[in-house]
């Protein structure tokens, strides 16, 4: 095992769903989770998140692939394991919480075994009574009665599946636990209870976290760092308060002013338009159609990431290019849609 | 409690519909032996379908009800003079050796391979499997059994012609079993192959649907065993719905399988209900379709404590 601060590294990753129509659902994505980090992933539906996670997980849909790029995991070619192989890292590397936990618990087993299958799938040798015993103290480290590790998911809460599914996720010490939308159903009091947990969580037993949400504001007090995806490119990627004060792309920035802060007066804007189509993207930058500050350039050429401090405050944007083109003239009757993406 | 009501319906409905036709069952049991009835039998047959005349309708359903419990259900003329009881009591096991062991060889061989069909989606057995049982799941029954009758028991000689057993007693000793899975085995073929395709075709739909679910998705993301996955997460989901089906169809393996009795001339009864309607034969149609009714309920009643086991959420309501 390397001692690279790096515990998961994406580079250059595209994936494709073959159609008819072919569809390039994440494009490009180059992007790092540190060890011991939570990494928020925001963007809007159908930007690539979810996408994304499959490739992470190696769950892809049968006619999804990863047609490009690579993923190494822990200094290790994650998608050159074989099934068998992938199947060990399941779960006790890389764990997942999804985003419906009533779906996500299968309804006619009890939670416990849920829990157990898990354990003794990947660890055959545990007497069983260790296995039930282990349940139980995930249960209770996730303050939920150890007594229902014989409940069945609909004898429980929304919170308290969600609580579930998480303890479920750490039951074989994962190093990175991939957090998809997990509490997007959830009333935001049990949300605050929920986001709480896991942050505690996390810091007390040192896992990272890639946490996908379209919610912003929950990402500015749960991340550590914030990767930003917009039509399956990842277009700006900065710690929480670089983010937070310095945000770059125009989409990022929209996205920011989209919702109140509780903090400091803020003119709330949303973005214009609406996602491009994925099956036959924008030609050059993809937000160029919904983009206020966009250039000649911006339709025509595809953008480049720019590192813009040198140590990871990534965008990208003609606003900020080097790639020799000059002209940063601002198009005139800015703001109209140019009909190409909505 | 569902079950008291609906057998009360029952009884009361098989009290109420005799009574509608015209004549009554006594005038025709006298027609039928032009008075060479015992007058014993006759009392004993009045008594059980409250015919006494001096008898109100509340008298007789209550007189009705009271012969039921002491297990008395008349006459029957076609049998005449053994008792319906008893003319029942020979043809049941019969069917339930047939009828039930096709049902469930068939239910379980369609349930897995539609499970297995479903779960190597677009493979090699998925694309052939369905198509083949649908195929014969199409065939008009009685042409089919005919048919295998024909070629396979008159022609070939390979099965016999009729009946459930060698010479004119049946027996369920078990030196005998070989003989009766001997006849047993034409007539449970054809109810397999064409009710097959049903089974396999709605628990493939069933588990695809399942397969979609986001539980799957976790359990493959778990990293667990193909095989857990495929039978804990997805089959047990899949399989409820199929239970269901399961619950009528053996519900109707008491009456189902007049056709199969009729081509096979199988002594059950499905058989012994053809003789009850051909012969007009109200004791026995009655009982037989009491018995019908009661063998619906009954099975309804295994299958939901079974359903409570296999589906914790219908266990709390």
């Amino acid at each position: 095992m390397s001692h690279s601060s790096v515990l998961l590294q994406m580079e250059n990753l595209s994936v494709t769903y073959f159609g008819p129509p072919d569809v390039v659902a994440v494009h490009g994505v180059t992007l790092d989770v540190k060890r011991g980090e939570i990494l928020g992933l925001a963007g809007e539906s159908g930007c690539g998140k979810t996408t994304l996670i499959g490739a992470l997980t190696r769950l892809l849909p049968d006619n999804g692939e990863v047609t490009h790029g690579r993923i190494e995991f822990d200094g290790v070619d994650w998608l050159g394991l074989n099934e068998r192989e992938v199947d060990q890292w399941r779960w006790t590397r890389v764990s997942l919480v999804s985003q419906s936990a009533m779906n996500s618990l299968n309804p006619v087993i009890s939670i416990g075994e849920q829990i157990t299958d898990a354990i003794f799938a990947h660890e055959p040798r545990t007497p069983k009574a260790d296995g039930w015993d282990r349940a139980r103290s995930l249960l209770r480290m996730v303050e939920v009665d150890p007594s229902h590790v014989h409940s069945y998911a609909h004898e429980l809460s929304g919170g308290m599946r969600q609580r579930a599914m998480i303890a479920m996720a750490l039951a074989l010490k994962p190093d990175l636990v991939i957090m998809d939308e997990p509490t997007t159903a959830l009333d935001v009091v049990v949300q605050a209870q929920i986001i709480h947990e896991i942050r505690s969580l996390q810091e007390r037993l040192r896992f990272s976290v890639i946490f996908v949400t379209h919610d912003m504001s929950l990402l500015l007090s749960i991340a550590d760092r914030i990767a930003i995806m917009y039509a399956g490119e990842v277009v700006e990627v900065g710690t929480r308060s670089i983010l937070n004060h310095e945000a770059s792309h125009p989409y990022t920035r929209g996205l920011i002013q989209s919702f109140p802060s509780v903090f400091h007066q803020r003119t709330r804007a949303g973005i214009p338009g609406a996602p491009p189509s994925m099956v036959n993207p924008p030609s050059g930058c993809r937000f160029h159609g919904r983009c206020e500050e966009r250039m000649a350039v911006c339709s025509v050429y595809a953008p480049e990431d720019r590192d813009l401090d040198g140590i990871g405050h990534r965008v990208r944007c003609h606003l900020f290019g080097d790639s020799g083109i000059t002209d940063r003239q601002p198009l005139a009757g800015r703001g109209e849609g140019s009909g190409k993406s909505c | 409690m569902f079950y008291g009501v609906a057998l009360w319906a029952a009884l009361t409905l098989n009290f109420i519909l005799p009574r509608l036709m015209p004549g009554n069952p006594a005038e025709i049991l006298l027609a039928r032996f032009k008075g060479r009835v015992n007058p014993k039998a006759i009392d004993a047959f009045m008594v059980a379908f409250g015919l006494n005349q001096h008898h109100t309708l509340i008298q007789q359903y209550g007189a009705y009800l009271v012969q039921l419990m002491h297990g008395n259900l008349g006459i029957s003329i076609t049998y005449y003079p053994e008792p319906v009881i008893q003319v029942l009591g020979q043809a049941l096991p019969w069917t339930l050796l047939l009828i039930a062991m096709a049902t469930i060889i068939s239910f379980l061989i369609g349930t897995l391979a539609g499970i297995v069909a479903a779960w190597h989606r677009g493979g090699v057995f998925d694309s052939v499997a369905p198509g083949i049982f649908t195929f014969t799941s199409s065939f008009p029954y009685f042409w089919f059994a005919l048919i295998m009758l024909y070629f396979l028991a008159y022609k070939a000689g390979w099965f016999p012609i009729g009946s459930a057993y060698a010479g004119n007693h049946g027996s369920f000793a078990l030196s005998n079993w070989p003989d009766l899975l001997y006849h047993t085995a034409l007539p449970g073929f054809t109810i397999v192959v064409t009710s097959i395709g049903g089974w396999l075709l709605s628990m493939r739909n069933n588990m695809i649907t399942t397969m979609g679910q986001d539980y799957i998705h976790m359990a493959r993301a778990k990293g667990l065993a193909r095989r857990r996955i495929m039978y804990q997460y997805a089959a047990r989901n899949a399989i409820l719905p199929n239970m269901t089906g399961f619950a009528l169809s053996i519900g109707f393996i008491v009456s189902g399988a007049l056709l199969t009795e009729i081509v096979f001339s199988y002594p059950g009864l499905g058989y012994t209900l053809l003789q009850a309607v051909q012969n007009e034969d109200y004791p026995l149609l009655q009982g037989t379709l009491l018995l019908i009714a009661v063998a619906v309920l009954l099975a309804n009643f295994l299958v939901d404590l079974l359903y409570v086991r296999l589906d914790p959420r219908v266990r709390n309501q």
